[in-house]
Formats: C-alpha cells, sequence, structure tokens
C-alpha cells in the first residue's frame, strides 16, 4: 500500500523545514518521488539586481543548504531552487508545476513547540494550493521519527470520508492506531447527508453520532459537543502525531480551500496537520471514498 | 457591469446596505436576486418582504437551505451562475467601514464571482458613488479592476482614482522591474507615479508602504473600491491574498474583490511568473 506519490518539500535551513522533511518522508510513497525546494529572492532583491555578484553566492548557497539539508535527513530527493519573493506562493506554484499530490511545510518559527502554525502570508498563499498540503509540528523531526497515533476529523460529510480512507491506509503502513473525532455542534445537524429535525437533547445527539463512529471499522471513535469544531478538534491533537482532515465542501475541487476550521487548525493544531482537497464532484460519498482510497493505494 | 447578481439579506440594516450597493453595481435590465439563508426551519420569503420594499425594484426572491449564511450564498452564486455577489458587512463593523465576519470570510473565499462588501450605513448615506478607487500594481489582475472601475464610472459619472503601493515583493511581482529599482524607494515610487499618470481618465498616486493598510487608507477617500484577487491559484474564482483578506476586515468605504481572470485573458502563466518564479539547479 501506498501514499503520496509527487511530494513537494518547503526547506530553508531552519529547524521548520528539517520538521517538514522528516514529516514527508513518512508520508512519501517508498517508491515516490520527492523534492526538496528552496525559494531565495535571486535577483528580485533589489541589492542583488544591482550587485549581480550576490545572485551567484545566493545560487550557490541555496544549493549548498538544499544537498546538506537531504544528507541530513538521508532522503532521496530532487534538489530545486525557486526565484520568488513569496515562498508560500513560489511552493503553491511549483507544485502546480510539477503536479505534486502533497506539499509539506514546516510551522512558523514564532509557533509553539509541537504544535503547527502557519504565518499570515503563508496561509493565504496555500489556500487554494492544488493538492494535500501537510504541516509539520515545531520539533516533528526530533521528537519523533513514526506516527503511531493518527487521529481523523469526521462528521459523515464526503470529505471526512475520505480523510478517513487516507488514515486508514497511512495507518497501515506505519502500523499506527486511527481515532477518530467528531464534534457535535447543533448547526451541522440541519444540512447534509444527516439532516434531522433536532429533537432531544445535546445527549441524544452526542449518543447519535457516538453510535455512527462505532460502526467505523477499525477506528476508535469518539463524539464530542464542542461549539467550535476547530478548538475540539485542536485539543484532540493533544493526543495524536498526526491530524487528518478534509478541506471545505464547496468552491473549486481538487483544491484545498481553508473553510473556518482549517484555517483555524493551520495555526492551532496541537500535532501534525494533513488537510486533504476538495474531492472531485458528482461521485457519491461511497464512489468517493473508493477513489481516494485506489489512489491511496496507487490501485 | 454586472448582470447577475446575488445578494444576501437577512433583514438587518446592513441587508440594506447590500441591496444599495448592489444597485448601484447592477446593469440595467440586468437581474437582481435576493438570497436569504436559513437552515430550513422558517419561512424566509414573508422576511424577505421588507427588504423587497426597501429595494424597490424588480427583484427574484430566493430562499436557501445552508449551515450558514457564507456557505449558501457561495452556493447559490455557483447554481444561479452569478458574475456578482453583494453582501453586507457584519454587524460588529464601525459605521462606513466593510467588515466581514471570520466564517463569512472563509465562506466567500474561493467564490466563483466578484463579491462586493457594501460599508455599514451605505444605505442611509446611500449618496451615488462619486469616486471610485482601484488598486493598481500593473498585474493582469490589477488591469481588469481599472477596467471596471472606467465602466462604473462611465455609467455613473463618477472619477476614478488609482493607488499604487510601493513594496519591493510588489513591485517585483507585477513583472515591472524598472530599471532604477537599485537606487531608492524614493525612485521606485517615482517610476511608479509616472506609470500612474500614464493611466487615462486617472488621478494616479503611488506611495510606498504594506499594500493592504496603504489602501484601507486610501479607501477613505473614495466610495468604492475596486481590487483584483491574487494571481495564482484557481482561475475565474476570488481567492483571497494577504491584501484582499485584509482590506475585507479593513477598508473604508463599500470594497469590490473581482476574481482571477481565466489564463487567456491574462498575459498568460509565463508572462506573469517570469520575474516572479524561476526554477533552476
Amino acid at each position: 500500500m501506498t501514499m503520496f506519490e509527487n511530494v513537494l518539500v518547503g526547506v530553508d535551513g531552519s529547524p521548520g523545514g528539517r520538521d517538514a522533511v522528516a514529516l514527508a518522508a513518512r508520508l512519501v510513497a517508498p517508491h515516490g518521488h520527492m523534492t526538496l525546494a528552496h525559494v531565495r529572492e535571486g535577483e528580485l532583491n533589489p541589492l542583488h539586481a544591482i550587485t549581480p555578484k550576490l545572485v551567484g553566492v545566493e545560487r550557490a548557497s541555496s544549493q549548498q543548504l538544499l544537498e546538506v539539508e537531504r544528507a541530513a535527513a538521508g532522503v532521496e530527493a530532487e534538489l530545486m531552487s525557486v526565484v520568488a519573493l513569496s515562498p508560500g506562493r513560489a511552493l503553491h506554484e511549483q507544485a502546480e508545476r510539477q503536479r505534486a499530490d502533497l506539499l509539506v511545510v514546516g510551522s512558523c518559527r514564532r509557533g509553539a513547540f509541537g504544535r503547527t502554525m502557519l504565518g499570515d502570508d503563508t496561509r493565504s498563499a496555500l489556500n487554494g494550493a492544488p493538492c494535500a498540503v501537510a504541516i509539520a509540528a515545531r520539533g516533528f523531526a526530533e521528537s519523533s521519527a513514526a506516527i503511531a497515533r493518527i487521529g481523523v476529523a469526521y462528521n459523515g460529510s464526503r470529505e471526512s470520508e475520505a480523510a478517513l480512507v487516507a488514515a486508514r491506509a497511512l495507518a497501515s503502513t506505519e502500523d499506527a492506531s486511527t481515532r477518530a473525532l467528531e464534534v457535535v455542534s447543533l448547526p451541522i445537524y440541519g444540512v447534509g447527508p444527516f439532516a434531522m429535525p433536532i429533537v432531544g437533547s445535546i445527549s441524544e445527539v452526542l449518543e447519535r453520532a457516538n453510535r455512527r463512529l462505532s460502526e467505523l471499522q477499525g477506528v476508535q471513535g469518539t463524539a464530542v459537543y464542542g461549539l467550535v469544531a476547530g478548538e475540539e478538534l485542536a485539543a484532540f491533537g493533544d493526543e495524536l502525531d498526526l491530524l487528518i482532515v478534509g478541506s471545505r465542501s464547496y468552491g473549486p475541487v481538487k483544491r484545498l480551500m481553508l473553510g473556518s476550521t482549517s484555517d483555524y487548525l493551520e495555526r492551532h493544531a496541537r500535532c501534525s496537520l494533513l488537510v486533504l482537497p476538495r474531492p472531485p464532484a458528482g461521485d457519491t460519498a461511497a464512489q468517493d471514498g473508493r477513489t481516494a482510497a485506489t489512489q491511496l493505494a496507487g490501485v | 457591469m454586472f448582470e447577475n447578481v446575488l445578494v444576501g439579506v437577512d433583514g438587518k440594516p446592513n441587508a440594506r446596505d447590500a441591496v444599495a450597493l448592489a444597485r448601484r453595481l447592477a446593469d440595467r435590465g440586468g437581474q437582481l436576486t435576493l438570497g436569504h439563508v436559513h437552515r430550513g426551519e422558517m419561512p424566509s420569503i414573508e422576511l424577505l418582504d421588507p427588504a423587497l420594499a426597501a429595494a424597490g425594484v424588480e427583484v427574484e426572491l430566493k430562499s436557501i437551505v445552508a449551515s450558514h449564511p457564507g456557505a449558501g450564498l457561495h452556493q447559490q452564486a455557483e447554481r444561479q451562475h452569478a458574475d456578482l455577489l453583494v453582501v453586507g458587512s457584519c454587524s460588529r463593523g464601525l459605521f462606513g467601514r466593510a467588515t466581514l465576519g471570520d466564517d463569512t470570510r472563509d465562506a466567500l473565499n474561493g467564490a466563483p464571482c466578484a463579491v462586493a462588501v457594501a460599508a455599514r450605513g451605505y444605505a442611509e448615506t446611500s449618496t451615488p458613488i462619486e469616486t471610485i478607487g482601484v488598486a493598481y500594481d500593473g498585474s493582469p489582475e490589477s488591469a481588469a479592476a481599472l477596467e471596471l472601475a472606467r465602466e462604473l464610472a462611465a455609467s455613473s459619472g463618477a472619477n476614478v482614482k488609482a493607488l499604487e503601493v510601493v513594496s519591493i515583493p510588489s513591485l517585483a511581482f507585477t513583472g515591472i522591474v524598472p530599471a532604477a529599482i537599485g537606487d531608492s524607494i524614493e525612485a521606485m515610487v517615482e517610476s511608479a507615479k509616472a506609470r500612474m499618470n500614464a493611466l487615462a481618465d486617472v488621478d494616479g498616486k503611488a506611495i510606498y508602504g504594506l499594500p493592504g493598510e496603504e489602501l484601507a487608507a486610501f479607501s477613505e477617500q473614495v466610495d468604492l473600491l475596486v481590487v483584483g484577487s491574487r494571481g495564482y491559484g484557481p482561475v475565474k474564482r476570488l481567492v483571497l491574498g494577504s491584501t484582499s483578506n485584509y482590506l475585507a476586515s479593513h477598508a473604508r468605504s463599500s470594497l469590490l474583490v473581482l476574481p482571477r481572470l481565466a489564463a487567456s485573458q491574462a498575459d498568460g502563466p509565463e508572462a506573469r511568473s517570469g520575474v516572479g518564479v524561476g526554477a533552476e539547479i
């Protein structure tokens, strides 16, 4: 069983970049392709523009940085030095060019240890990305080589089914346990596949969610009540090495659009985070699950 | 101008602002739809009647069931192939400013059409649009924003002001790298000013600063600020970059954000990213 085939990783010589490489190495398929990309300013930096020698120096040090990072991580990877002023934008566009199925970045330096944190500009740049995006928690490279505990944000939607399929595929290669959390907030029940009149109490709704979760095979499911799904899922991350979530269920397909929950998690998750793009439209939930399974299984 | 306009209404004053702005932006003879989003628990058409009376125009009413207003409007805009979606400001916003709540901002992100946010109190002040501001940086998206501003100005007798905010990144992304880039920020601002002066029928200015902040301050002098959305990502969709995201919560006038152009309408991806990105090794 295989995972992502064409993985792009952003590195910049910081510990965050090394966390990203370490996470990418766990998520890439055995025969998959990994690319380490370093974004440099090149002649876009006015100082460089008037001192051409500096561009050459920067180019050489960029290449050296990439080689050092590759050697340090002990991975096989293609190296790429990209000229741009915004790292997030450059990675987004490079992912489009190389048709990556996963883009991995580290957390911003301001983030707390063990948590994910994206800077505002990077978050804006990754919004609408053409592939899945993973954000390594700070310290991932040092703390753990294995992903033993995988969590899934589940709510019965097609997007969350796809996340569950990805989690199972990954769990089987990593020998990890899979847990699912459903955050029940009443408004969810007015729409979607489980549309039903709101009758009874929150505890009844919780019970129903728990029953649904207990039917998921090989997964330990829990349902909690919370007003803000992002907050409950971020806290759930305390008990996990990787949290997998689908992206928003409307808007452009095959793109990762940040809804309010994934947007919140990009800044607050307490473990590494994997956000999947919106699955193509027109499939039923079951077909969709199979498609995702096939893609992930490389069948 | 816009032919197929969807307006989000909820019976609050902010919705009346949205309807007033939509009437200004819709083409004569264009289709205006008032959409009310609810969770399936109320006969919302009745609620729309006052909004309808206030609008005083021929409109279609649509009752939309969704978990969240932003989500419902986004989906309805896709269904009816709207070319413009107009919403009011969040009720926490300041008078005269455009403010979106977090959830609505996220929901409108990726919308299939242009999105306008009416400043709070727009319906009451209800002055015609006299001054239209454009965020201009030479990119295809900003050129489209300028073109639309001119079109709107022509039909309403307004004048157009354009601002180019020079920060080193924005200069480099536009593909316009002046020969004098190394000289100084003053030289960069001067060359931007020269570029702005060359725009016909437009009062153009250039300053150095952070684009979001400077454009928010600039919007104080205009009745409507028109900006393009981010120049990469899904085409024909409005994706909020860091500047439009900032403006969606800080603009001091009504705001109109245009979606990304289709590749054929722009200069092509090579031309745009030629300066911005070049892969090596």
